[in-house]
């Protein structure tokens, strides 16, 4: 019985069953809970899609995140966790422009949650490091004794370092920078040029 | 839970990251006996997070205070959450873990919220096997929330507080009492919050929360924690203290997050709350103006 009702609360709350049985006293209250629901996910999602939600605008980004709240149903322990679905789907259904948007904000979320040691010496220098892919590029994020870096990673070995940061979060700025100036975000010499121009350091294996 | 209760004393908070700099800068440290921390924030993915965390276990006693156990859910629990709070557990070594009496999610969905549930025998039986199992695997006892409601549940066949006495003669879990959500669930519905009291067994408490809450246009209090706490619930605190005596109590703020030395202030409107007799509530009443 449990099971039932929770799975009828459960409708309810996502908008599609509005039985008033499910509760005995004040049953009109159940808006609380779903709008409650809505502004808490909505307001994750925004908060880790900057870039894309003001590329689509905020109506728009909104239409898409109710989109696929409605279709999703894999569950998910956190908010986190729904953003990774949120970015994949988004991604399967946009333009290129809206996809390097989504590629942007997904690699601030990542570094974010970058593990502290992840392999070793990879680099010869640095004690961390991850290597993650968005699309056909690679990317490393580590940290060492001067802070946190993100570059990527191309098949002549060369890697540059797209920023060193003070902090994983502050690769929204990177995001926000690159995409700012209207650049290709991952292209080797934008990036480098970049690099050059804000006075970052270029390490060349 | 007499146990962990003596593991700490005295009044506590929430840390937040906000308050970083004051719970771990160069100068003196805040006089807490403890502060509890939000612990999916702290799950291994999380490594800044658990560095912080390392650092002010060093300076304070922890409590663990989850939102995502999902006690009340006809699923099954989360072993892959289980898991990591096992692992985290074991690591911080909490003076206490708590989570909340009611359900997130159902069918493998989450609804990121903390829902009621009818008080059945049913009901009972599901949770009390749950905080069962959630305590052998962490070895020690948890303490569950009551929360606060905005609609009842059909179904419901008792008292939140006679289910929770039940529950911890069955599991021989503790009570982490909410005054705040008690006195927004009585405005709410029209009942007497000291009847809650009076009800709950208070031997049970191992931990008391207190919040602010927001009144809306129509007079339905919402549970925010972005506000002071409000001069009713600090009345209803005294009431409790009087009658169980001092436990550690914390004062907890999720939203609106102000300055720490404003919320060390409030810290202090509740020391003296506890450190006298007579009608101190009215003294904070005083102080606040």
């Amino acid at each position: 019985m449990l099971h039932e009702w929770q799975k009828r609360v459960r409708e309810s709350l996502l908008g599609t069953d509005t039985a008033p049985d499910l509760f005995r006293a004040h049953a009109e209250r159940v808006h609380l809970y779903r709008e409650g629901y809505w502004l808490r996910v909505s307001e994750s999602l925004r908060e880790d899609f900057p870039l894309t939600e003001r590329l689509l605008g905020r109506a728009i980004f909104e239409s898409r995140a109710r989109e696929f709240l409605g279709m999703k149903r894999e569950y998910e322990l956190e908010l986190s966790e729904l953003s990774a679905s949120f970015e994949g789907w988004l991604r399967d259904r946009g333009t290129a422009a809206l996809a390097r948007a989504v590629t942007l904000d997904g690699l601030a979320i990542q570094s974010r949650r970058a593990p502290e040691v992840l392999g070793g010496s990879r680099f010869g220098l640095h004690p961390s490091v991850r290597f993650f892919d968005h699309g056909d590029r690679s990317y490393v994020f580590w940290r060492d004794e001067r802070g946190y870096v993100l570059s990527e990673r191309v098949p002549s070995g060369t890697v540059a370092i797209l920023r060193r940061l003070r902090d994983p979060v502050d690769t929204h700025e990177i995001a926000e920078r690159m995409a700012g100036a209207g650049q290709d975000f991952l292209s080797l010499r934008d990036t480098l040029d970049e690099c050059r121009d804000a006075g970052i350091l270029v390490y060349q294996k | 839970m007499e146990q962990a209760k003596s593991l700490a004393s005295g009044i506590g908070v929430g840390y937040r990251p906000a308050f970083r700099d004051a719970f771990l800068g160069a100068t003196s440290r805040p006089n807490l006996g403890w502060i509890e921390v939000i612990t999916e924030n702290f799950f291994p993915e999380n490594f800044r997070a658990r560095q912080t965390l390392e650092l002010l276990r060093a300076e304070f006693p922890v409590a663990l205070h989850g939102v995502s156990l999902n006690l009340a859910s006809s699923d099954p629990l989360d072993e892959r959450y289980l898991a990591q709070l096992k692992a985290l557990s074991d690591e911080i070594q909490p003076w206490l873990v708590t989570d909340h009496l009611c359900w997130t999610g159902v069918g493998r969905e989450n609804l990121f919220d903390l829902l009621p549930f009818p008080f059945t025998a049913e009901s009972l039986a599901l949770v009390a096997a749950n905080v069962s199992r959630v305590q052998d695997l962490l070895k020690r006892p948890l303490a569950v929330e009551n929360i606060t409601f905005y609609a009842q549940p059909a179904g419901n066949e008792a008292h939140e507080e006679d289910f929770l006495n039940e529950l911890c003669a069955r599991t021989g879990c503790g009570v982490l009492l909410d005054v705040n959500n008690v006195f927004v669930n009585a405005v709410n519905f029209g009942l007497d919050p000291h009847d809650y009291f009076r009800r709950l067994d208070l031997r049970n408490v191992a931990e008391v929360h207190l919040a602010g809450h927001f009144e809306r246009h129509d007079g339905v209090l919402i549970d925010t924690h972005g506000a002071a706490v409000k001069q009713p619930v600090w009345d209803l605190y005294e009431g409790l203290i009087a009658r169980a005596g001092l436990l550690p109590t914390m004062i907890e703020r999720d939203q609106n997050i102000p300055p720490w030395e404003e919320l060390e202030r409030e810290l202090e409107l509740l020391r003296i709350l506890r450190g006298g007799k007579g009608n101190n509530a009215a003294r904070v009443a005083e102080t606040r103006t």
